[in-house]
């Protein structure tokens, strides 16, 4: 029985030592950590109404329309 | 129509075929997590009652105080919590892969077996088959069929994840993975070492601590987070101020945070190099936590006139100020002058509820607004309700933490007055004046304050505590209101927002996709 | 070794160390800690349950008073546990080698318990806390155990473990409380809450 208890503690803890070395291996490199910008953009899909209001409160639809619209002018000016 | 259109056209495509693919499990843990979580209230309010008026319900052994308590606290972290993170994390993996949940009904098989655990567990220790360990209180048989729906979970995430048609592993991946993992890691190993192999005393409460304290790092801060880093450039439609600093804040929080569970038994009969290595790990968290506040306070940096505008961000934003400040809390109360006058008392609850209810169930709360209307294809159906469940909770969270914080406070000086206690910590404020004055007028003057004076002491703050419990009550129930209007189609068919096809949208889009390239050449990507 | 070989040393050794040194090592460390036994006297400290107390033990455990009392006299600076006379001396390790579960205990809405024995050693008045704290702590906030205990009719001679109630408490004429048999048990753990023996290193 003890031994078993130390195979368990030495074998998780080998098995969860070497999984997230390996993970950082792996992202290393697979260049996972290469091109940071492209990382970001990464979650953005490209036909995704960015500055388009995609939640927003079911009375303010029409505010919250005026209000990027005029944001977007702003920054144009 | 170009070659880009028509692939832009496939995004859209590919995303709506995802969200169906995840709607039905989806929907279940979630529906099952609101449950829980009214449940959980329920019980809170008992507790919380019971705590100044202890000759409510007395006479019902079922409802003494010693098993309402764990039953709050294992239905709002197994139920509530655990349930809506899940839902969470699969959507999440789903879409971050760019794949659709295959054999989306052995997750609705998942989501039975979690449900089936927690009554049977939520029963048992109303019966009185608690274990007696803090955390883990659910009986044996509960925490079988616990870990059999979740070993679905992880198998469908590893297999999601294996099957992935993206190439860049987004941070939120990251945390989610690890998530996935460290959950069962630890769950399993505990109950190998409390039920298998029982060990006694002292290392058993390591044990328990350690497990306690990683629950909350390594399932639920990762799952918020991830959400997080998800959410907040999709509502706002920029990306994240430092990708860099996201990975690192990962790396960082995956080494620290395991070292810091002993920190819950300082200067307790433990030996004290295992509490010093955790005091250090709980300082080291500061890495993590500020990288991960400095990104999202400048990811969100000149956007902040959006938390009127969208209900997601709301909750979200509020969620992700509090994972700062509860962190930033808690290296600070792990430090061996802050910790002893304070560990016993209200304070510590005061700090539980900043962690697990203002960022991590404002967090899911801000996550569903998002998600749940892309499952079921249907908006929200009142912004009165979604005002009256946004201010409910964030007015009461305010309330339960500044009377915890109060009365705790006072409860810890006036407990440890006697001796040279106090004497000690005003030395340790010496260049805070107002503090240290403080804390002298806590001083003995002829011998120590009674107890049951200092439980006296106490009672207003509970008070408060169960008037700030009928206010989140008051939130809960207007989303379960608005939850069952959407899955029910009460609501009206979407046509707006939070959808992505209304008639103008084309134009709209088009209009300030123009404007925008013109302008933020740095948001624009290539 | 190049640079890379010394993070992925150091990864590996942060993560899997902080498993060694919060798991494994307590375990290693203090699991093989046994009561002492004293060569003179021949009593053996922390002396074993009895039967009874063990059961009042499972009792303790199930009705949750480890939520409310702790059983842990801190050392340290910044407390004042030994001031408030919760204990003799800081606990040890070797003070829980029976405990299982722990109860630690992590809230003081109530006082330690720790050596409630020493510092309360009547039966009298626990029955009557249990039963009813404001009977012996007016303001208590600690909940009444009276499902702990037996209304019955008084069958020839009163019991002489009924409790003396007063006033408004009392039961109807003909009638008793007395203590069930969890109750008993519980004041018998209690009871055998006292570590003001020493150990010898
Ligand atoms: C809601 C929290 C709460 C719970 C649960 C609770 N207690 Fe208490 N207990 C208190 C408070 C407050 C006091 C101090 C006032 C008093 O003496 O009643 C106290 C005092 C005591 C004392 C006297 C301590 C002293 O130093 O005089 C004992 C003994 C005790 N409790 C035993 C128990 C037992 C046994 C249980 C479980 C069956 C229990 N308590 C459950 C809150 C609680
Ligand atoms: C760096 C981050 C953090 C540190 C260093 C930290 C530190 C601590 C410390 C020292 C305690 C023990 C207090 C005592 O008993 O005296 C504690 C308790 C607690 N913390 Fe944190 N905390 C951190 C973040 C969090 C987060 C993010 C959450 C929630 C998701 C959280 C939830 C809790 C809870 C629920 C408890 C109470 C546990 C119990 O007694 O049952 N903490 N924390
Ligand atoms: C609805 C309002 C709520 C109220 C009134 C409430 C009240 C309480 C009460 C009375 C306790 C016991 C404190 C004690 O023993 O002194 C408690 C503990 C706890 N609650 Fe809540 N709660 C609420 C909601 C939640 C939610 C939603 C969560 C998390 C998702 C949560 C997490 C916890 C935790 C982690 C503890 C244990 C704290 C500790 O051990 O230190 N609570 N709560």
């Amino acid at each position: 029985m003890i031994s078993v208890y130390y195979v368990l503690v030495f074998g998780i803890m080998l098995l969860f030592g070497a999984s997230i070395v390996w993970g950082l291996w792996w992202a290393l490199r697979g260049g996972q950590f290469s091109d940071f910008q492209k990382g970001a953009q990464s979650v953005l899909d490209d036909d995704e109404p960015t500055l388009r209001p995609c939640d927003v409160f079911p009375d303010l639809r029409e505010e919250y329309r005026k209000e990027l619209a005029r944001r977007a002018n702003e920054r144009k000016a | 129509m170009n070659q880009l259109e028509q692939d832009q056209g496939g995004w859209t495509a590919r995303r709506a075929e995802i969200d169906r693919s995840c709607a039905t499990p989806c929907l279940v843990f979630y529906a099952s997590s609101i449950f829980w979580l009214l449940a959980g209230t329920f019980f809170a309010l008992l507790a919380s009652v019971k705590l100044h008026h202890p000759e409510f319900l007395a006479d019902w052994s079922w409802l003494t105080f010693g098993r309402v308590r764990p039953a709050h606290l294992n239905t709002v972290i197994y139920g509530w919590a655990s349930m809506a993170g899940i839902a969470t994390l699969l959507w999440l993996m789903c879409r971050l892969c760019r794949v659709p949940l295959m054999y989306p009904a052995m997750l609705v098989v998942a989501a039975g077996l979690w449900n089936l655990g927690l009554t049977v567990g939520t029963v048992g220790i109303l019966m009185g088959y608690s274990t007696g360990i803090e955390w883990l209180e659910f009986p044996m048989p509960a925490a079988f069929l616990l870990f059999s729906g979740f070993a679905i979970v992880t198998l469908w995430s590893v297999a999601t994840f294996a099957q992935r048609q993206a190439e860049h592993v987004y941070v939120s991946q990251w945390y989610l993975f690890a998530a996935v993992f460290w959950f069962p890691w630890l769950y399993v190993t505990v109950q190998l070492l409390l039920m298998l192999f029982p060990v006694k005393g002292i290392p058993q409460a390591c044990i328990n601590w350690w497990f306690a304290h990683n629950v909350l790092g390594l399932w639920f801060s990762p799952i918020g987070l991830a959400a997080i880093y998800y959410l907040l450039p999709k509502v706002i439609g920029r990306p994240i101020y430092s990708y860099y600093l996201s990975i690192l804040g990962f790396w960082t929080l995956a080494l620290f945070y395991n070292w810091a569970g002993a920190h819950h038994l300082v200067s307790g009969p433990v030996p004290a190099w295992i509490v010093t290595a955790s005091i250090v790990g709980s300082v080291m968290m500061i890495i993590p936590v500020v990288t991960v506040a400095l990104n999202h306070h400048m990811t969100l940096h000149g956007n902040f006139r959006l938390l009127k505008y969208s209900p997601t961000l709301r909750f979200i934003v509020f969620g992700a100020m509090s994972y700062t400040i509860v962190s930033l809390e808690g290296s600070m109360m792990s430090f061996r002058f802050l910790n002893e006058p304070f560990h016993f008392t209200h304070r510590t609850i005061g700090h539980a509820h900043l962690g697990m209810y203002s960022f991590f169930t404002m967090t899911m709360f801000g996550s569903m607004y998002y998600i749940v209307p892309r499952l079921t294809g249907r908006e929200w159906h009142s912004a009165r309700l979604i005002r009256i469940h946004f201010w409910g909770v964030a007015l009461g969270f305010a309330l339960m933490y500044l009377c915890l914080s109060i009365g705790g406070v006072i409860q810890g000086l006036e407990l440890n007055q006697a001796g040279e206690s106090l004497e000690k910590l005003i030395a340790q404020f010496g260049y805070l004046d107002g503090i240290s004055k403080f804390v002298e007028g806590f001083k003995a003057q002829n011998g120590a304050v009674p107890f049951l004076e200092i439980v006296h002491g106490t009672l207003l703050w509970l008070k408060l505590r169960t008037v700030s419990g009928v206010l989140l009550l008051a939130g809960h129930a207007a989303f379960a209101v608005l939850m069952v209007m959407n899955v029910h189609a009460w609501g009206r068919r979407h046509i707006g927002p939070t959808l992505f096809h209304d008639e103008d949208a084309a134009d709209y889009d088009r209009a300030l996709r123009q404007a925008r390239a013109d302008l933020t050449p740095a948001n624009s990507g290539d | 070794m190049n640079y890379a070989t010394w993070i992925f040393l150091g990864v590996f050794l942060t993560f899997a160390a902080a498993w060694l040194g919060l798991v494994f090592f307590p375990h290693e460390q203090l699991s093989g800690l046994r009561a002492q036994k004293d060569a003179d006297s021949g009593q053996v400290f922390p002396p074993p349950y009895s039967g009874e107390a063990l059961y009042g033990r499972s009792v303790y455990v199930r009705e949750g008073c480890w939520y409310c009392h702790t059983q842990q006299v801190r050392g340290g600076d910044y407390n004042a546990d030994l001031a408030r006379g919760w204990g003799a001396r800081r606990s040890d390790p070797r003070d829980y080698v029976h405990d299982a579960p722990h109860v630690l205990g992590s809230m003081r809405t109530g006082p330690d318990l720790a050596n409630i024995g020493a510092r309360q050693p009547s039966d009298k008045w626990h029955y009557l806390h249990l039963y009813d704290p404001q009977l012996t702590s007016k303001g208590s906030v600690m909940p009444p155990y009276r499902f702990l205990f037996e209304l019955r009719k008084i069958v020839g001679q009163p019991s002489p473990e009924a409790l003396e109630l007063e006033g408004a408490a009392s039961p109807a004429e003909g009638y008793e409380v007395v203590p069930s048999r969890e109750a008993r048990a519980l004041v018998a753990y209690l009871k055998s809450l006292d570590r003001s023996y020493e150990f010898k290193e």
